[in-house]
C-alpha cells in the first residue's frame, strides 16, 4: 500500500541528479525552444510546485492550473533568465505571482470560500490512511487542525508561512522569491507565525477564532 | 535579551540556524521566561505537525496536457520552426539607421527646396498690372466714390489695383 511521501528537507532546492543536465542547461534549451528541455524540467519540478501551490490555494484543480501555468511563463520567458538566481527560485517566484493572481481574481468575483478543513486536508494528506488507526485518526485531526488554521490566515502570511515550513526555505530564499528585504521579511514572518499559533490554539482548544 | 528578540527568533533558532552566542542566549531566555518557553513550545508544536504532514502528491504526469497547451498556443517548436529571437538594436545598427535617416532628410530637402522658393518668391513689377486685371476679371468689386458728394462708380479695375497694389489714399 502507499505509504506518503515523505517531506524532503529542502523542496525549493534543485532535485538534479549528479548524470542528469542541470536545471540551468534545461532551461537555455527551453530558451532554444526545444521542448525536451521544458519537458525534464516539468518532470522535475511538477510535484514540488504542485504542492506548493496547493497549500497556498487549497484547491487541488487551482493548484494543478496554476503548475501548469508556471511552466508556460517559464518557457515563454525562459530567454530573459539572468542566471543571478537559481532556476528554482525563479520558478517558485513565478508559482507565487500566480497564486497572488489568482487571488486577486478570485476576490474580484463572489467569495468563494477556501476549502480548509476535509477537502484541502484529504488532498494533502493522501496515504495516510494505512497507518495503524488511532494514529491516523489523531494525524488527520492535527492536520485539519493545520489546514484550518492556514485558510484562516491572510494571503501574504499564508505564503510565508508555507515558504518557511512546509518548504523549508530560510530568510534568503523567501527574500528571493517574494522580492521582500530582510527586516520587512522578518517582522512579517513573525506575526504570520504568531497569528498561525493563534490559530492552532484557538482550534485545539475548540475556541473560536 | 527582549521576549519580543525571542518570539523573532524562535523558529529559526528551533531549525538550528542560529550562531552558537545567540542559541545560547534563547536558551537562557527560555528557562527564565514562562511566556517565551510557552511560545517555544507552540512553535516546537507547528514544526512536529508540519513536519508530519506528506508532500502532496500529483495524480497524474503534466507534461501531456502541458504539451497540448502549447500545441494549442502555437509556442511549440516544430521541426521547421526557428527559435523566436527578440529583436535587438545594436550600436552598430543604431548608427547605420541615424546616418540613413539624415540622409533621407537632405534629400528630401534639396527635392522640395526649388518649389519652397517658388513659393515664397514675390510677384515680379512687370506681372502686377496682369494679375490685377485676372482678380478684377473674376471678381470685380463695385465701389462708390462718396468724396465727391456725388454718385461717381470708379472703374473697377481701378479700384482693384488700388486694393491690391495699395498705391491709393
Amino acid at each position: 500500500m502507499n505509504r506518503p511521501e515523505t517531506r524532503s528537507r529542502k523542496p525549493i532546492a534543485s532535485r538534479q541528479q549528479p548524470e542528469e543536465p542541470s536545471d540551468e542547461e534545461l532551461l537555455a534549451r527551453c530558451a532554444r525552444r526545444e521542448e525536451r528541455g521544458l519537458e525534464e524540467l516539468t518532470r522535475r519540478y511538477q510535484s514540488q510546485l504542485y504542492g506548493f501551490l496547493l497549500r497556498l490555494t487549497g484547491s487541488p484543480e487551482d493548484a494543478e492550473e496554476a503548475t501548469l501555468e508556471v511552466f508556460l511563463k517559464a518557457w515563454l520567458n525562459a530567454d530573459r533568465f539572468q542566471y543571478r538566481s537559481r532556476v528554482t527560485t525563479w520558478l517558485f517566484r513565478i508559482a507565487v505571482n500566480i497564486a497572488r493572481d489568482l487571488h486577486s481574481r478570485k476576490k474580484s468575483r463572489p467569495q468563494e470560500p477556501w476549502p480548509e478543513d476535509e477537502e484541502a486536508a484529504a488532498a494533502i494528506s493522501t496515504g495516510s490512511a494505512e497507518d495503524d488507526a488511532l494514529d491516523a485518526l489523531e494525524a488527520a485531526e492535527r492536520s485539519k487542525e493545520l489546514h484550518s488554521a492556514l485558510a484562516k490566515l491572510s494571503d501574504s502570511d499564508r505564503e510565508l508561512i508555507v515558504l518557511y515550513y512546509f518548504n523549508d526555505c530560510d530568510y534568503d530564499e523567501i527574500q528571493q522569491v517574494t522580492g521582500l528585504s530582510y527586516t520587512v521579511l522578518k517582522t512579517r514572518l513573525a506575526r504570520a507565525r504568531q497569528r498561525l499559533r493563534q490559530h492552532l490554539e484557538r482550534a485545539q482548544t475548540g475556541g473560536n477564532p | 535579551m527582549k521576549c519580543r528578540d525571542f518570539d523573532i527568533d524562535c523558529a529559526e533558532w528551533l531549525k538550528g540556524r542560529l550562531a552558537e552566542t545567540r542559541a545560547e542566549e534563547m536558551r537562557r531566555h527560555e528557562a527564565s521566561c514562562h511566556k517565551c518557553a510557552a511560545i517555544a513550545r507552540a512553535e516546537r508544536s507547528v514544526m512536529a505537525v508540519v513536519g508530519a504532514q506528506p508532500e502532496p502528491s500529483l495524480n497524474a504526469d503534466l507534461w501531456p496536457q502541458l504539451l497540448h497547451r502549447l500545441e494549442r498556443q502555437g509556442h511549440a517548436s516544430d521541426a521547421q520552426a526557428m527559435p523566436a529571437r527578440r529583436f535587438h538594436w545594436r550600436p552598430t545598427m543604431r548608427l547605420g539607421w541615424g546616418i540613413a535617416g539624415v540622409a533621407a532628410g537632405l534629400l528630401a530637402y534639396m527635392t522640395m527646396r526649388p518649389t519652397l522658393v517658388d513659393q515664397t518668391a514675390m510677384v515680379p513689377p512687370e506681372d502686377e498690372v496682369r494679375v490685377v486685371e485676372m482678380i478684377a476679371a473674376t471678381e470685380p468689386v463695385r465701389y462708390v466714390e462718396a468724396s465727391t458728394g456725388g454718385l461717381e462708380l470708379s472703374s473697377d479695375f481701378e479700384i482693384q489695383r488700388g486694393l491690391l497694389v495699395g498705391d491709393g489714399d
